[in-house]
């Protein structure tokens, strides 16, 4: 019987990889590649491909691939660019892609209401809604009395080992959260607060989405993690809450969505055109609604929680030597 | 002495073979390699700095460490895998033939399940919310912990020991009845076992050895959710500062060399075994009695196999809640589950053609050197992301500009070839050299002959490969990352999308319908392959 397949499978595989290599169209098409979630950027793009009919081809980054994805391709890429528009959930890895010639100038005229301190001042690229870092609580676990209201309230001692949470601070908005408070702070303080955050039995867990879970187990009592995760956990019941640290003081950290235009990217005028709709308020409001962002940035002087004033420039001046330091600390 | 001309042809095919191989398998890195080459060379030729140090790339006693525990957690899982994998096999060949066929058709579950997620859900039963968790604390005064060292090495072997289970039955199928007739002429059945059929398997544990240590020593997702450092970690850490490929390349060199010399040096020694039987299956030992340890130790082994093939199922059903969830999320990611199916099986049929010639050749015990062994099968530990930078890198010097479904397809056989070959390698060192001769001389067409006798013979192996890269390349996320085509999207990669978005249960859904494509692919394809040795069973 064997012998009926083998040979159809293989003609079958041929066939497949011969048609697969053939389904590229002629309509009009970009190209985006992105680290927001999948289920929230999926509906946006769709929209788009609808409202203007030019086709969105996307590729989604993941968490479990370590920040080594999307950005590891964009430079891999550099000769032959496939990718027209970068939209990153964070901003760090725009900052890095800016840094090494990655990125084009494009000043979307939909953006002139978002703040100078959330765009770049040549136009490499642009933010789109933010969301902060925020300590979560598990409830049952944390009496209301002993919740931390700020950063250094994470060092009590009432914390024992292994209550308090941090998702890899190597990766993603964990790195960039160290990175800020490096060039907020300075870089020894900031190297002394996550000494003694070690020293205390902090527990190093994978991703800020499984510090959230973890504490909506009650695996932990509280950990720092993205507004979009805790909400997440917040809506679907779970025993937690949600602070904004340092609300008396510097402010909670921020972080925006960043849009960019990736340098010599093949269909200039759809990426364009994407950016555009990206940064409009009307996306804008969507994301907030939908639960992936946490507040706009047209509003965030006036509206929500005391944000952190960050120089983002020297955010990412700080990146490699914050990324150093917790190296040694946290990874042996 | 002369060549005849059919000598000339089949080293030409054999050479040409092994170039194919090598260039899709080792391709990718050795065109990083020839990059970073080019990089130190040039470094050194206009300092007398060494680049290395002036990259910021060594080794220290931190990252010695690292190193330590990968290698240290490789050989714990490869020890508790092999415990765990031969167990199971001889429980199931120790089964009554029904039983043993149903098991033979499950126990690869664990390790279909992407790792990542199969952790998740182990994890989960020991949460402090679980109710296993709370009936510990109630018991003991402390809830369990599934993390660190301890928890990586129970699931890691978990996840493996399928892998074993699969190796050991195709040693155990190959066991010779007259021997073990023999040794129970001599004494108890605990000496057959024991004298007999235990030893001749050793090949196979050797080879499943090799294996399951070079796939645990690259391993970083699973232990990195048990907050357990490994020194993948390092290179992907490397990786996400610089964003310089030859950097992480560089960093990866002691995993490729520890790798290289400890799987080449397991598949020397299993060479040097001789291993020459017919493989009819193991239904007749079903009849013979095991003795104590080995009994408790199968037992073990299949009641744990079977914890890990139906926990973490029952909590993917939980967390699903309703098959409404589970069509809806199999709706809404139709094409990616579509775009992976098809990927897998390509793959898979991909890695078995482009690891045959190697194997053919490994398997003549007088024309492998543990150099060529550990050439053909170094490429299980290059790190995924450089398969796909290597690949990347590659396009950007062909012409034309995009990098289509070729390259994701070539990034999968690249990484899992090696596994076809182990497979492929050890069918050629059961096929019976009379059978194979004569099947020489059946006067047909070398392709007739080839579906109608080579490939029936060779159907255990066949399927070993198949399904093992079939499964493997289901859950890779690492290198299609980098290569997947704009606008095309697979099952993982929405799988770890969705983790991340927290929704367990589109999650769990998605999960279950994937496995339920495998189970359905796997199921017909056991059909083929009973077939397959049913044809062979006449032929013999």
């Amino acid at each position: 019987m064997i012998k009926h397949y083998v040979p159809l499978l293989l003609i079958l595989s041929i066939l497949l990889l011969g048609l697969a290599a053939c389904t590229a169209k002629d309509e009009p098409a970009v190209v985006v590649y992105t680290s927001v979630d999948q289920p929230f950027a999926e509906p946006i793009l769709t929209a788009f491909e609808q409202k203007t009919g030019v086709r969105v081809l996307a590729v989604y980054d993941t968490e479990a691939a370590k920040t080594t994805g999307l950005v590891s391709r964009l430079s891999a890429e550099r000769d032959h660019p496939q990718a027209d528009v970068f939209w990153s959930s964070e901003i760090a890895q725009t900052l890095w892609l800016q840094d090494h010639g990655l990125l084009a100038v494009y000043q979307s005229p939909v953006a002139d209401d978002i703040p100078a301190g959330f765009r770049d001042p040549q136009g490499y690229w642009t933010g789109l809604g933010y969301r902060t870092r925020v300590i979560i609580v598990n409830t049952e676990r944390v009496a209301p009395e002993d919740y931390p209201q700020t950063l250094a309230d994470l060092l009590d001692p009432k914390w024992g080992p292994g209550e308090v949470g941090l998702a890899n601070p190597l990766f993603g908005t964990t790195a960039t959260h160290a990175a800020a408070l490096y060039a907020s702070w300075g870089a020894q303080p900031a190297l002394d607060y996550f000494q003694q955050l070690e020293a205390q039995g902090v527990r190093i867990v994978d991703g800020n989405s499984v510090v959230r879970d973890m504490v909506a187990s009650g695996d932990l009592k509280l950990g720092l993690t993205d507004t979009d995760d805790a909400e997440a956990a917040v809506q679907a019941g779970k025993p937690v809450i949600v602070i904004f640290p340092d609300q008396d003081g510097a402010g909670t950290l921020a972080i925006p969505n960043t849009v960019a235009l990736v340098a010599g990217g093949p269909n200039l005028a759809q990426g364009q055109a994407l950016i555009d709709y990206l940064l409009s308020a009307e996306v804008e409001t969507q994301l907030i609604r939908d639960g992936f962002l946490h507040g706009s940035l047209r509003d965030s002087a006036s509206a929500g929680p005391v944000l952190m004033a960050v120089d983002w420039r020297a955010v990412a001046e700080q990146m490699e030597a914050a990324k150093r330091d917790l190296q040694d600390l946290f990874l042996r | 002495m002369k060549s005849s001309p059919r000598g000339i042809h089949s080293s030409i095919g054999q050479g040409l073979g092994l170039a194919a191989y090598l260039l899709v398998t080792l391709g990718p890195a050795a065109w990083l390699g020839w990059a970073l080459l080019e990089t130190v060379v040039g470094g050194w030729g206009n300092s007398a700095a060494p680049v290395l140090q002036a990259e910021g790339v060594e080794l220290n006693s931190r990252t010695w460490g690292l190193l330590g525990h990968s290698l240290g957690l490789a050989a714990l899982v490869t020890a508790g895998s092999l415990l765990l994998g031969l167990g199971a096999a001889v429980w199931i060949v120790t089964r009554p033939p029904w039983l043993g066929r149903l098991t033979r058709k499950l126990y690869l579950v664990p390790f279909i399940i992407p790792g990542y997620i199969y952790a998740l859900t182990w994890l989960s039963l020991f949460s402090r919310s679980s109710l296993l968790a709370q009936g510990v604390e109630r018991l003991f005064g402390q809830a369990p912990s599934a993390y660190g060292l301890p928890g990586a090495v129970l699931i890691l072997a978990l996840i493996y020991a399928p892998l074993v289970t699969l190796v050991m039955l195709a040693a155990l199928d190959a066991s010779e009845p007259e021997l073990v007739e023999q040794a129970l002429l001599m004494g108890p059945a605990g000496r057959a076992w024991r004298g007999v059929i235990l030893p001749l398997s050793r090949p196979g544990a050797v080879a499943a050895a090799g294996l399951v240590f070079a796939l645990a020593l690259v391993e970083y997702g699973v232990p990195a959710l048990l907050e357990f450092n490994v020194y993948p970690m390092e290179i992907y850490a490397e990786f996400s500062q610089s964003g310089d490929p030859l950097r992480a390349l560089l960093l990866a060199l002691p995993v490729l060399i520890s790798a290289a010399l400890l799987v080449g040096a397991a598949q020397w020694l299993l060479q040097r075994t001789p291993l020459s039987s017919r493989p009819q299956g193991a239904a007749w030992l079903s009849n013979l009695p095991l003795p104590g340890f080995e009994r408790t130790l199968a037992w073990f082994s299949a009641l744990s196999l079977a914890a890990a093939c139906l926990l973490p199922i029952l909590v993917l059903v939980i967390q699903a809640g309703s098959l409404s969830v589970v069509w809806s999320a199999a709706s809404q990611a139709q094409h990616d589950l579509l775009t992976t199916l098809l990927l897998a099986l390509s793959a898979a049929l991909g890695a078995v053609l482009v690891a045959f010639i190697p194997a053919q050749r490994l398997a003549a015990s007088d024309a492998a050197s543990p150099w060529l062994w550990a050439l053909l099968l170094v490429p299980l530990a290059v790190p995924a992301p450089l398969v796909g930078i290597g690949l990347v890198d590659l396009a950007n010097h062909l012409p034309g500009r995009s990098l289509g479904w070729f390259f994701m397809w070539a990034a999968h056989v690249g990484r899992f070839a090696p596994l076809a070959l182990i497979a492929l390698v050890a069918q050629f060192r059961r096929r019976e050299p009379l059978l194979h001769e004569l099947a020489q001389l059946y006067p047909v067409g070398w392709l007739r002959r080839l579906w109608q006798i080579d490939l029936p013979l060779m159907a255990g192996g066949l399927s070993a490969a198949l399904v093992v890269v079939f499964a493997l390349s289901l859950g890779e996320i690492g290198a299609t990352l980098l290569v997947i085509p704009p606008g095309l999207g697979t099952a993982a990669l929405r799988l770890y999308n969705l983790l991340h978005y927290g929704a367990p249960a589109s999650t769990a859904g998605l999960a279950l319908s994937l496995l339920f494509i495998i189970l359905a692919v796997g199921g017909l394809w056991a059909g083929f392959y009973e077939r397959g040795v049913r044809r062979f069973g006449q032929i013999d």
